[in-house]
Order: C-alpha cells, then structure tokens, then sequence
C-alpha cells in the first residue's frame, strides 16, 4: 500500500500528467485512424522519451495502449472496421446496436466497462502479481497448446448457429494463421507459390476484409431509407447509456473484469481469448441470447471490460517475468529496456518507485481515457448521420489506406477483398466469423506450443494429458467438441454417428 | 438433394481444405528435431475437410428468412429487391477497381474512381455532390495520410505529381 | 561493322539519362521517410535490445525516425527471410547473423541465400551465450548433462541453429543425449527452463541474467570465448576441456541491389553509432560485447569461417542439407 501511494505521488506531479494525457490522447487518434498503428506511433515518440525519466516514460506508453484499445472501439462500433483483433467481438453487437440508434450507449458502455475493469485489473495486478507469476510459470508448451485448444472449443460451442460450422471455421482460421513461413523451421507453407504469401496474411487485410468489407456489401442490399440510423439525441445525457442499458450492464462488466484478468495472463493472445470467452459466457447467462449479435448491450459490455482487464492482466507476465504478451506490452518492455531497465523477478525489490509508479499511471490513463472519451462521444456518433451514399466511399477508402499501408502491398489488398466478397456469403449461409479471427491470432502460438511439445516427448501424445492442468483442459475440449456435433433442440438424427469422429479428431 | 447457396459454400470450403492440405503435402511430416512444417496444416486441413463434408450433408439450407430484412445481422442477395441487386453489383465493381486501381494507378486515381463508381452510378448522387466529395475524400486521404503521416500509400503517376508540386513548393 | 540505328542509340542513352537520374535523384533524397529495421527476435530479446540502442543513435545521424519491427520465428530466420523479400529501396534495413549464413542453410530448407540475398551495411556485436539450469535441477555440472542425459534424455531450450552447437558437439562427440526444442523469444525460453518443462537452456546472457539475479537459474557455464564479466566464478566450457563455443556475430544489412550512394550513407551513421560512447555503454549494459566491421569486412569473417562451421556441423550431425 505504501508503494501505491508513492506510486501516486511520482504520477500526480503536473508534468507526469502532462505526458500521461499526450499518451492517451494521441493512442485514441491513432486507433482510430487506419494505417497508423500502436507500433508506428511508440516507434515515433520512443525518441521523445528518451530524454524523460523511465517512470514519465512509460506512463506516456501506457498511456497509448490504453487509448489505441479505446480508438479501435470506436471504429468497431461505428464502422465494423476492427482495429485490432481484440476489438473483434466488440463489432458484433456494438455496431449493431450502433445501427439501432444507440451508438453512443454502445461508446459510452465500452468507456465506462474499460473504465471499471481496468482500474479492477490493476488493484489485482498490485496485489497478485507475485502468486500469479508463479502460475504462469506452470505453463509448459502442451499446457499452452491444451489451453488454446480448450478456449477454442469453448468459444466454438458458444457461437452463434450452427456448431459445426463454428468448428469448420476455427479450423479455417487457423489454416489461415499457418500461411506463410513455418514458425519454427522457416520453411514456406500453403502459399500457392504466391510469392506475397511467404510472409504470411496480415491481420490487417483478413479483418478488415472479413469484417469491413463484407458489411458493406450487405450494407448495400437493405434498403436505402431503412440505413438512416435514428436521430442522435441533441444533449450530451442524451448519449449515455439509459437506465435499462445501464443495469444490464453490471454483471456482464463484473463477469468480464476477472476473466479478462485471469485469461489475460496466457501469453500471446490471452487478452483476445478472453474478449471471446466473456461474450460466450454472457450469450449463455443471458435471458435473452436471442438479442446476440443483434445488438445486445451484455455481448458489447463484458468482452470490453474483459480486454481492459486483460491489458492489466498482461502486464504480470511482463513486469514479474519480463515476458510480453502482445505486441505493445512487447514495445513497453522495450521501452523499460532502454532506460536501463530489466523487468523480471526482481523488479519489485530492486526499482519499487518504477514498479509502483507505472502500476498507479494504469489508474490514472484509465479515468484520463474516460475524461477524455465521454465528451468525445457525441462528437464520434455524428459520422453515423452521414448518409450511406458519402459513408460507403470514406470506408472504402479507410479501408484502402489501413489495408494498404500495413506491408506497402497492393496484393494485400487483393486479399481484403476476396475476404470481403468470402466474408459475405459465409456470413449469409450462418458462419461466425469471429471464431476465424480468433483462430487465426492463437494459430501460431498454438502450433508452435503443439510442436515444442512434441518435439520435447519425441512425438509421444501421452504429453498432453501429463499434468493436471493439461488434463483438464483436455476435458474441456473433448465434452464441448463432442457437443458441436450434437444438433440444437433437435431429435437425434445423422449427427450421432458423427460424435465418434469428434473424438478421433481429438486425439489427433 | 438440391444445391442450394448454403451447399455450394459448404462445397467450396471442402475446395479450400483439399487445396491447403494438397499443398502441406509437399512438407515433410518429421524433421530430425521433432515434428516438421508439414505435420500441423495437413492434421488442420485434414480436419477441415472432414468438417466441411459434415457440413454439406447435414445443412438443411436456409433458415427461414426473417419478417423484416432490418432484424437480419446480414442482408440476403436472395431477397433484396433489383434495384438493391444492381446497388450491390455496382459496389462490387468498386471493390474491383479498389484492388486493380491500387495495384496500377496510385492512391489518388483509386479513391477518385472508387467514390465516383459507388456516388453516381450505384447511389445516384448528382455529379456535382459526387465529384466534391471525391477530391475531398482523395485530397484528405493524400495530406493527411501521405504527406503529415507518412503512411505509404499507392503510387501512381497524380500521387508522384502531387508530390513534385509540394516539392515545389518547399513543402517536402 | 555492325550499324546499329542511330535512333536506338538516342532512344538508350535518353532512357539511361532517364533512369539514371531517377536513380540518382531518389538517393538525394534519401531518406524521405521513417525507415524499417526488421529484427529477428521479439521485444525485449538481446538483439532488439541492441538493434533499439544502434537505431537511436542512426537516428540522430540521418534524421528520419527508426521504426524496429519484430518478426521472430523460424529459428531466427524468419527476419532475414522478410528482409530478403523486402524492396531495397533504403528503408528497410534488418539484423542478419551469422546464423543465416553459416549453420541455417545447411540444417533446414531456407527461403533465401543469404551470400547473395544482403547488401551488408555492417557488423555491430557479439552476443555472450552461457548454458544454465533450473535452481532445483539435479544437474550440478556440465559434466552431468553428459552422465544424466545417458540415462535420460535432456531437452534444451534455445533460439537459433548458431547458439546450439556446442550442445550438439557434446551430443556427437561427448555421447550426451539431447535434444533441441526452439522457441522464438530468449525471455520465454529460458522461462522453460526455470518452470521445469525443458532441462537445460542456452541463451545470451541479456535474457538468463533476471533469472540468475533472482536465484531462479543456475549458470553452469559460459559458452563463449570468455567468461561473463557478471559472474566471473563461472568458467566457459573451454577452461572445463569441451573446445565448443557459441558464436554470435550480428551484423545489419539492405536487401541486396540498394543503391550504393545510400548504403554508403547509412554505413557512415552504423559506424558513428559504434563508436558513440552512450551506445557502447547501453550494449554493455546489456551484456553484448560491441564489435565493429565494415560490411565487407563482416562478410569476409563469414566467408573465411564458412569452411570451419561445415566442417563442425558434419561432426556434429547437423548438416542435413
């Protein structure tokens, strides 16, 4: 407690304020704006930092982080454009109910729940960190390859519609995750001798595309006058959440909170498992799962707040063990690293004034972000009264440029667009596509986890039911796969043969 | 059994799975270090397949549709109206000339005929409304972007154009 | 005689003026904008770590920002596959070790050549290795992983095909049992180690030194020429009679066919950024021992070892290829 309070002293000096504003500020453009990602904007401000103290400096950073995961929120819901793929699930519902007439509940809701989890998160990070480390020292490469597999199946056997074709499309999406180069030998994969697909799809294409793309195609389909979304309230109340919305929302924020925190620790990928697994659990508590993916405000609620938690979440491994978790915890770590700085095991004795100042920054970008984006709101929510006929070119062009600029590639956005038109009539014919994305990010972790094991019990499968943790995730993954194969509500048909080729496909 | 859309597509992925394990059966299965490239994406298309013939032979076709299109997550070909079919055909040209534009003509030319294919020809917008709004789009596109971000865009022969003048100008 | 139309020769020489001073105008210019140095391994890794330290001060040489993009995986490889493929226009710039060049090609199918792939700008370090167990590992020596691995199979954790080999020579000619397991970051790999789900580990001192401050990991010894300067107890495996070493040369380079003018350039601002006193201090802080070649000086080391690394990993078992 005494070092959270000196944490806080370090951060309220003026100054510190300062940078920590400029963070979340600039982070929230820049997750809005296509083309300019997190990695860009820290690349550029590193060097401005470097004449800072490591606690300013950081503050600054995480400042970005937080605002970045709030800019993509905005564009998810206003636009299906899902800046990263953490904000995936939140285009399910917050852009359908943005289209509803409720896009500034659906901003508000995520800035509050972001709000909420992420303060929560990091009241946990300061006082579990030390056990919590231990935990993920636990995970080996077959408790990791098990993990991803059991929060693939959880999430497929929670999907929308039919479950079958939700494990058809994790199969998918993690094909799609394998192109390019092999992860550990180097070797070209399913590249079709397309030169461009040596290095892999970008994230960037495949969401945009898959997401973006094919929304305005169906966009297109409706008729015109039904596009004019609901006249935004003229007050700035008039954007909150209602009272309805607004306890709705309790539980699933809570709920989302400590799942983002636990799962979010998973190295790689945690923080996107969980936005999934919070929205499965929300579909399933709910009264309503009808209401799902058409705009209902517990499937925008929880994966917000789990993402926000999460982000706390990743900062354990990251501080205690010196591991990153995602791309940016990976920039921050950078960033600790150049001030002469070595996250690890022995942070919190060594530099308690950094540990602690960064751990009380969190608190302080979380209210600067919610201080900064509720105003802003009313503002954001004003692109939704363009008409489609002007909004359909800005997006397409949004597109282009967010496409584009990723690897400078016109093939890219080649890709985007066949994800587009793909997109489409997958979506028309009942297939989730959000399982594809989530497949696709955990892909390479999860093969790279599968063969390390492998290669560590030469070949020997018995590796994967070795510990109890593995055990049981393979459960889990076992009862709910077999599950998919069982038809919804329906007498027992076909489908009954097929549960023994779920389990054959298990144990492969 | 009928070939419906919802067959076809089910038919299709099988398509891709059989493609993607077709090509990881060019890697080899085991390296001298444990599993090698190949071994991971056959299991995965191989699995996929599988899937993908469940698929085809248990989807009993379309859900009823819906009672008002609006209520829909997405919007169905089969029930739009012609004058939304030839909206959508329309953009689906755009979405042509997005990627063969980026590909030959540069940022510039691209987001013009995009904004003008998607304004006038499938919207309807007068062609006054349609070519503002298309410099407005193609000129943000190219300060902001281009120029203030340095973001790489495609380049044509108006993107080096717009450059060489703001060279002249002493703006670069 | 051959006549050769005068047309033609005009329409040449207007192309090649042409061209030329497209060419040469795009090296006047140079650099317009941010350039992209890819690395091999993550954030946080040894050779980020370094390439971040170098970037700050190239920045400062030529005034455009240096944005450093991770692309691990691939034993390594996979940087130097992308900058490979990158165009070399003179903004992308990458890390290539002597891994691509000298043990890579000749253990797994590699999408690239690397003698002929890089235009070389310059060698910047060399990375310190040491091999390492668990704090509770029953092996107290480097002598018990020959004895235990006899009974038992080890496995090791590391990240590229160059740091391995002294424990492949020891496989080969010492009759150890072992086997590699690759991860793509050194932090997490020497994690493994510590959490109990490999044996052994070997990794460069800037990603084992947390763990061994934090009395979580026990350095057996140095795999270097040298022995680390932070824990001088420690001897290297030379001093306890195994003649193998890690080595870790790490140089940059532009994809090959950049124009000269440029690589020039930026082989100008390498050579500053490894004399600035501020950057020889950070690597040192990160326990990298600095040590400059020019590019063709570092292309030339490799070539002259190239005959050694063949004939060590026919020894060991390990060319495949």
């Amino acid at each position: 407690m005494e070092g959270l309070l000196g944490g806080f002293a370090t951060v309220f000096q003026p100054a510190t304020l300062m940078y920590c504003f400029i963070g979340v500020f600039l982070g929230t453009i820049v997750g809005i704006l296509p083309g300019l990602g997190p990695l860009t904007t820290i690349a550029l401000l590193l060097p401005i930092t470097y004449k800072m103290d490591v606690t300013s400096a950081i503050i600054m950073l995480s400042g970005i982080y937080y605002g970045v995961a709030y800019g993509g929120t905005i564009t998810s819901v206003l636009m299906r454009i899902p800046g990263e793929a953490s904000s995936v699930v939140t285009c399910l519902d917050g852009y359908e109910m943005a289209r509803k007439g409720r896009a500034g509940a659906a901003l508000g809701i995520a800035a509050i729940g972001s709000f909420v989890a992420g303060t929560i998160g990091v009241v946990a990070v300061s006082y579990l960190s030390p056990p919590l480390s231990r935990w993920v020292l636990a995970f080996g490469p077959a408790e990791y390859a098990m993990v991803m597999l059991a929060g693939l199946s959880l999430v497929t056997y929670f999907s929308s519609g039919s479950r079958l074709k939700a494990l058809l499309m994790a199969g998918f999406g993690l094909l799609l995750g394998a192109v390019g180069s092999d992860p550990l030998a180097a070797a070209p994969r399913l590249t079709f001798g397309i030169f461009h697909l040596t290095g892999g799809i970008d994230l960037a294409p495949l969401a945009i595309g898959l997401f973006g793309i094919s929304e305005v195609l169906s966009m297109v389909l409706r008729k015109k006058e039904k596009m004019q979304v609901l006249a935004p309230p003229s007050s700035l109340l008039g954007f909150m959440p209602n009272r309805e919305e607004a306890r709705r929302s309790v539980g699933p924020v809570a709920r989302g909170t400590v799942l983002g925190f636990i799962v979010g620790l998973i190295p790689g990928g945690g923080a996107v498992l969980a936005t999934f697994l919070s929205y499965a659990v929300e579909k399933k508590l709910s009264k309503h799962p009808e209401q799902f993916g058409k705009g209902a405000v517990e499937g925008l609620a929880g994966p917000e707040s789990a993402n926000n938690s999460g982000t706390a979440g990743a900062f354990v491994p990251l501080l205690c063990m010196g591991v990153p978790a995602n791309a940016i915890t990976a920039l921050l770590l950078g960033a600790f690293m150049i001030h002469g700085v070595a996250p690890g095991p022995t942070i919190m004795e060594r530099q308690p004034e950094l540990f602690w100042g960064v751990i009380a920054s969190m608190y302080v970008g979380n209210v600067m972000l919610l201080i900064l984006n509720l105003p802003l709101v009313g503002l954001f929510v004003k692109i939704l009264d363009v008409p489609r006929a002007w909004l359909a070119p800005i997006i397409l062009t949004v597109c282009l440029i967010g496409v584009y600029s990723t690897n400078s590639a016109a093939m890219d956005v080649l890709l985007a667009v066949m994800f587009g038109v793909i997109g489409y009539i997958l979506r028309r014919y009942g297939y989730d596509l959000g399982i594809v994305i989530l497949a696709y990010v955990l892909g390479v972790i999860f093969e790279r986890s599968v063969r390390q094991a492998l290669a560590i019990s030469d070949g020997d499968l018995g590796i994967f039911v070795s510990s109890p943790l593995t055990i049981t995730f393979a459960v889990i993954t076992a009862v709910l796969v077999g599950l998919a194969f069982v038809p919804r509500k329906r007498a027992p048909g076909p489908a009954d043969a097929a549960i023994a080729v779920a389990e054959v496909s298990q144990v492969k | 059994m009928t070939f419906s859309g919802a067959r076809w597509t089910a038919l299709g992925l099988f398509c891709a799975a059989a493609a993607a394990f077709w090509q990881a059966t060019k890697l080899s299965r085991w390296g001298f270090d444990g599993p090698g490239p190949g071994l991971y994406p056959q299991v995965i298309a191989a699995i996929c397949m599988a899937l993908a013939l469940l698929v085809l032979a248990l989807d009993r076709g379309d859900p009823a549709p819906v009672a008002t299109d609006d209520d829909e997550a997405v919007a169905r070909y089969d029930l739009a109206g012609p004058q939304e079919r030839r909206t959508f055909h329309i953009y689906l040209l755009a979405l042509v000339v997005l990627v063969a534009g980026s590909w030959l003509a540069g940022f510039i030319v691209t987001s013009l005929a995009v904004t003008i294919i998607t304004m006038r020809f499938a919207e309807g917008v007068s062609w006054r409304a349609t070519l503002i709004t298309a410099a407005i789009i193609a000129l943000a596109g190219v300060i902001v972007f281009s120029w203030l971000l340095q973001v790489s865009l495609p380049e044509g022969p108006a993107d080096l154009a717009f450059r060489a003048l703001l060279r002249q100008g002493g703006l670069l | 005689m051959i006549r050769i139309p005068a047309l033609k020769v005009l329409a040449a020489a207007a192309g090649a003026c042409l061209f030329g001073a497209l060419a040469a105008h795009a090296a006047d210019d140079w650099p317009r904008k941010e350039i992209t140095l890819i690395n091999n391994y993550p954030p946080g890794s040894a050779t980020e770590l370094t390439a971040r330290a170098i970037a700050r001060s190239i920045e400062k040489t030529i005034g455009k920002p240096v944005i450093i993009k991770a692309v691990p995986g691939g034993a390594g490889q996979l940087g130097p596959a992308e900058l490979a493929r990158s165009a070399p226009d003179g903004y992308t710039i990458g890390l290539v070790g002597s891994s691509s060049y000298l043990t890579a090609p000749h253990m797994m199918d590699m999408p690239f050549d690397a003698w002929k792939s890089f235009d070389l700008i310059a060698q910047a370090a060399e990375l310190r290795y040491g091999v390492g167990v668990r704090k509770d590992s029953p092996i107290k020596s480097v002598q018990d992983i020959i004895d235990q691995s006899k009974k038992k199979r080890l496995t090791y954790s590391s990240t590229s095909p160059n740091n391995v080999l002294p424990l492949f020579q020891m496989a080969k000619l010492n009759g150890a049992n072992l086997r590699w397991v690759t991860f793509a970051g050194g932090a997490e790999s020497v994690l493994q180690a510590v959490g109990g789900h490999v044996d052994l580990t070997l990794q460069s001192a800037t990603e084992m030194k947390p763990q061994i401050d934090a009395g979580n990991l026990r350095l057996l010894a140095s795999t270097s020429p040298e022995r680390w300067p932070d824990y001088p107890d420690v001897p290297t495996l030379r001093e306890l009679g195994f003649d193998y070493i890690s080595f870790g040369p790490m140089g940059y380079a532009f994809p090959k066919g950049v124009d000269p003018k440029v690589r020039d350039r930026m082989e100008k601002a390498f050579e500053i950024a490894l004399k600035d006193p501020e950057v020889l201090d950070q690597l040192k802080k990160l326990g990298v021992a600095p040590s400059y070649r020019t590019g063709a000086e570092f292309y030339d080391h490799m070539k002259k070892m190239e005959p050694l690394f063949i004939q060590i990993l026919t020894e060991a078992g390990m060319k495949t290829r």
